[in-house]
């Protein structure tokens, strides 16, 4: 009887500690087999420079997003406001030839774009995922309105010139900036009432509502910091690309969501829900793409590849999560 | 136990995946060497084991299935039986980030060179690759804003770069389906406008072409009806583009010029059971023939790929083996290699290019006449026979 009592603790932490574990572990294991595969060409240092300026894109809208899909918000359309932000800043920036006046733009942008979303998710009694998915189709038609009968914006044509960076400036230039943002994050999310209320609302948002979360204000919140997300990548996208146009970030949506599932953040939400996450699912997903493509596959066998990891994952994580991992 | 059981499948399957792409691909490369050996005007063999070390090549490409881009990697893969090359296929470009992605990823990869079939983010990618050290071959669009890049190799142009006045490709083509179509003694015909609704400048010039070649016909005689405000089909094939197509074979049309593919024209075609005539900016393959020969399609704007295309191998592989002075004219900048798009009018021309093409498996420039205007296999090779290699039209290739 002792005997039994001093072993159930024991295997909770355990799961605990695997389930904790198993992303970080995916992503040693995809480096290791890459690297290998590779013959080092991932691990070189054009590449590792290349890697920090891919991951980028994914990983800014990926934390941000752990705050809209801890507290049980399923947003599809965060590739959207990306596009959205990044030609309006871009076309302000050609305009004016100011980076400072584009980044402003950008920063409005994607806040008013989060506070409708944010006010769509309080006050519509609709599953919120079927909003985002709308709303991603009418962001990439204001995208095709705004931009009338260009296909895409460069900031080669701005009234004056606009510094460029080389290779190596924006890889630094991303690395910190997305250091800094992780740090902000993990911080908002841990040691603020701000995480406290979203993880309780991803948990249950009736329980709450009654325990007297102001639901309205925290989805506002969540939705802001997640634009945050958005506003970073968009400008950073812009200073590596110095373009923009209709198909920009157009697999952003579908790329958060894998990268979620990849860092081991239950899509639902709730006190399971971790930065770290964001960050471990979007490197994992990055290096994946990066070894596939240095291997030289074809298109299709990538493709196959990389569903099949997708697929694997999914079904790893649905045995811990089952039940929980439909979002509402 | 679920958990290591599941990673573990997971593992092996993708493993054996990427084992099995590996493999595959080096296999075809060693069995295409051994098939391939003819030797140079300088006496060398060409058995693929030249350059000595491997050259590997990006490709960006806008969509891998397309029918024109599958003929360039055909003429590509052709090449690599006599060469030391190896090309890798971009996934179909979607985005600036993702073209920049492609080419981080050619650039660890080992490759020295990037041929852009499609370009998405301009100038800024041709830099990006540049960036990195990778010679970069493209079209002509963005020229001028890198020509005096070491590392660019310069590209194509449908224009004689000689004569300010002369309208480039596009328009060329755009302007002989017109004509062509105006002189088929057709009553009424529509004309499928593409992306020049959208702003996308190579079909606004399509569009142009066509409209002048019409009434060119018109002017000298023609009595084919076409008015732009009510027979223009706008876009590419969805929900508006097929009500229109529904629109069309309900209509008194005897006519249809496609300003890109015209496979999604040849089913209802069929299905309508009226002798509708296509002219269109096509490929050369066997969905083309059998509407070529049944004279439905009367007139093909055509990109040759070894004419239109070829001078990218030769440009890379000899600014890559140290010969860059083969790609860059007089002032020290790229040069862009003039050529031409051919009209296919009728089953005849289609057909010489088929038969070269698809029946006998060959091109009309050789990986032999290749090694003429390559530095590290011809010491005599000039830019001048670069361009006169590609510069040609079909009658003049059949003539050599």
């Amino acid at each position: 009887m002792e005997k039994t009592e001093l072993r159930k603790p024991a295997k909770k932490l355990d799961a605990r500690l695997i389930g904790n574990l198993a992303p970080i572990a995916g992503l040693v294991l995809v480096v290791i087999v890459f690297a290998i595969l590779t013959k080092g060409a991932l691990l070189s240092a054009n590449n590792l420079q290349a890697l920090a300026s891919s991951v980028i894109t994914t990983a800014m809208c990926t934390i941000g997003a752990v705050f809209v899909f801890g507290a049980g918000y399923f947003d599809m359309s965060m590739g959207g406001s990306l596009c959205v932000a990044a030609v309006l800043g871009c076309k302000t920036m050609i305009a004016t030839g100011s980076f400072l006046l584009g980044l402003v733009v950008i920063l409005a942008v994607s806040a008013v774009l989060a506070i409708v979303k944010g006010l769509l998710a309080s006050y519509v009694n609709v599953p919120f995922f079927i909003f985002t998915i709308i709303l991603a189709s009418i962001f990439s038609a204001v995208v095709l309105v705004i931009m009338g009968n260009e296909t895409i914006v460069s900031l080669s044509s701005a009234v004056k010139d606009m510094r460029s960076f080389t290779f190596s400036e924006i890889s630094v230039i991303s690395v910190v900036v997305l250091l800094l943002f992780y740090l902000f994050c993990v911080a908002a999310f841990n040691y603020t009432p701000l995480g406290i209320k979203a993880k309780n609302m991803g948990g249950n948002i009736f329980s709450a509502r009654q325990s007297g979360i102001d639901t309205t204000r925290t989805t506002l919140t969540v939705f802001l910091m997640g634009a945050l997300g958005v506003s970073l990548a968009a400008m950073l996208l812009l200073m590596r690309t110095r373009t923009a146009g209709a198909t920009t970030a157009s697999t952003v949506g579908t790329d958060v969501m894998v990268a979620l599932v990849l860092g081991g953040m239950p899509l639902s939400g709730g006190p399971r829900s971790k930065i770290s996450a964001g960050l471990i699912g979007a490197v994992t997903i990055t290096v994946l793409n990066s070894g596939l493509a240095i291997l030289g596959l074809s298109t299709g066998q990538i493709q196959i590849t990389r569903g099949l990891v997708f697929i694997v994952v999914v079904l790893v994580s649905s045995l811990s999560y089952r039940g929980k991992l439909l979002p509402r | 136990m679920k958990k290591i059981l599941a990673l573990l499948l997971a593992l092996v399957l993708v493993l054996a995946l990427t084992a099995c792409g590996g493999s595959s691909s080096s296999a075809a490369s060693s069995g295409s060497t051994a098939s391939g050996s003819t030797e140079t005007a300088s006496g060398a063999a060409l058995d693929g084991s030249w350059p000595a070390e491997k050259v590997k090549i990006g490709v960006v490409a806008f969509d891998t299935t397309d029918e024109s881009f599958m003929g360039v990697m055909d003429y590509f893969h052709y090449l690599e039986k006599y060469y030391n090359v190896e090309f890798t296929v971009s996934e179909a470009i979607q985005s600036a980030e993702h073209e920049f992605q492609f080419i981080d990823s050619c650039a660890s990869a080992g490759c020295k060179g990037i041929f852009a079939y499609y370009n998405i983010a301009g100038a800024e990618s041709i830099k990006h690759a540049t960036d990195q050290g990778l010679y970069y071959w493209g079209m002509a669009e963005f020229y001028e804003a890198v020509k005096d890049d070491p590392h660019f190799v310069g590209g194509y142009t449908f224009s004689d770069p000689s004569d300010p006045d002369a309208k480039n490709g596009d328009y060329m083509g755009g302007y002989e389906l017109g004509l062509a179509m105006g002189n088929a003694g057709l009553e009424h015909i529509a004309f499928c406008n593409g992306g020049a609704s959208f702003g996308v400048q190579m079909f606004i010039d399509r569009q142009q072409g066509f409209l002048d070649g019409v009434a060119k016909a018109q002017a000298d005689g023609s009595a084919t009806r076409f008015d732009p405000a009510t027979d223009v089909i706008e876009g590419f094939p969805g929900d508006a583009y097929f009500a229109a197509q529904a629109a069309f074979f309900s209509s008194d049309y005897d006519g249809v010029v496609s300003s890109f593919d015209a496979f999604t024209w040849f089913q209802p075609i069929i299905d309508s059971g009226k002798d509708i005539k296509v002219g269109c900016i096509g490929t050369v393959s066997e969905t083309y023939k059998a509407f070529v020969d049944n004279g439905t399609v009367i007139a093909l704007v055509y990109d040759c790929p070894e004419v239109v295309f070829g001078s990218g191998f030769a440009d890379l592989v000899n600014a890559i083996t140290g010969h860059d002075d083969l790609t860059r004219g007089a002032d020290g900048n790229a040069l862009l290699n003039p050529v031409k798009r051919w009209t296919l009018s009728g089953a005849e021309d289609f057909n010489k290019v088929y038969e070269k093409h698809i029946t006998n498996g060959e091109y009309f420039i050789t990986a032999e006449e290749m090694a003429g205007i390559l530095g590290g296999l011809n010491e005599k090779a000039t830019t001048d026979d670069v361009c006169d290699l590609f510069g040609k039209t079909l009658e003049e290739y059949l003539t050599k």
